[in-house]
């Protein structure tokens, strides 16, 4: 289903065939769920927030201009949808100095990051554990769902130098968050 | 920007992320529901809006009825006699019963006249 078939599906939805609706969940409920799951940390939720998400989509399908992808407008749901029940269950993040982050070069987080030795992968998914909802967002649609700067920036409502700005930021975070490990 | 090898891998190896079984047709009855639902309201907003127009229809024409009629009554000049006026209006009466009176003797004159001219044509 290309993105022609897929404005097609949308424009018989608003003319009344909701049974079509089930066409856009086949493809993209696992994707949402995926996306969510990674940055809420319970996985109930997960599932009540990918619901939440797929139902607001078809409330507001109206809206939809089709001036973005599909995908990208119902990833913007779905992030707005976790941003906002973090809100309200106030899951608190730890912090970490700015200034401990300004020291790390560039190019000493490369270097860790190229390893794929077991212990720093251990040690990396302790660290993702303790990256706030917007940094879990962001590595999640770079890394894992493969999308591309533009896209994440028109997801997260930022502009593309801020997604690569915060991207970096999130790599020399995950580094210090190793190197504390190392430490302890 | 870079796509460091350690990160993707650590986060596809993450456990696999995957919907239970159900979850779509589920999704599905709730979507119908959410349809329904919309339907109804709209069908509600369609009623309240209706009503608010032929509402704000009637009161307007109830008002500009109402306010042409105590325009109308408005615009009825009052009567205000004065003394004089009313000697002027005395006087008038007096003129209209004198001629009143007078049509009347002219009446029985001319019918008097009119019996003696065909009693003496009789004879």
């Amino acid at each position: 289903m290309d993105n022609r078939d897929e404005l097609q599906i949308i424009e018989r939805i608003r003319q009344g065939e909701t049974n079509q609706f089930s066409y856009l969940l086949n493809r993209y409920s696992n994707v949402i769920y995926s996306l969510i799951a990674r940055i809420i940390p319970s996985k109930e939720d997960a599932e009540e927030l990918t619901q939440d998400t797929f139902l607001k989509a078809f409330r507001k399908l109206d809206t939809f201009k089709g001036d973005c992808s599909f995908s990208t407008w119902l990833f913007r749901i779905a992030y707005n949808t976790a941003v906002s029940a973090t809100r309200k269950s106030k899951i608190v993040f730890p912090l970490i100095d700015e200034t401990m982050l300004a020291r790390v070069a560039d190019e000493e987080a490369d270097a860790v990051f190229e390893e794929e030795n077991e212990e720093l992968l251990r040690k990396l998914e302790i660290a993702l554990e303790k990256l706030n909802l917007e940094e879990r967002a962001l590595i999640t649609l770079y890394y894992t769902e493969d999308k591309p700067v533009a896209e994440i920036a028109a997801i997260m409502e930022l502009t593309a130098d801020n997604v690569k700005i915060k991207l970096f930021r999130i790599r020399k975070k995950l580094y210090v968050l190793i190197n504390k490990q190392q430490a302890q | 920007m870079k796509h460091d090898k350690a990160i993707a891998k650590v986060l596809k190896r993450r456990s696999e992320f995957t919907l239970p079984d159900g979850f779509n047709s589920r999704m599905m009855e709730k979507i119908f529901l959410a349809e329904a639902k919309k339907k109804r309201q709209a069908f509600i907003l369609n009623i309240c809006l209706i009503s608010f127009v032929s509402l704000s229809l009637i009161a307007m024409a109830v008002y500009l009825l109402w306010d042409s009629l105590s325009t109308l009554t408005f615009r009825t000049p009052a009567l205000h006699i004065t003394s004089e006026a009313l000697s002027q209006y005395g006087f008038c009466f007096y003129i209209a019963f004198l001629v009143m009176v007078l049509f009347g003797l002219d009446h029985l004159f001319r019918s008097r006249w009119h019996k003696k001219r065909f009693k003496e044509a009789g004879h």
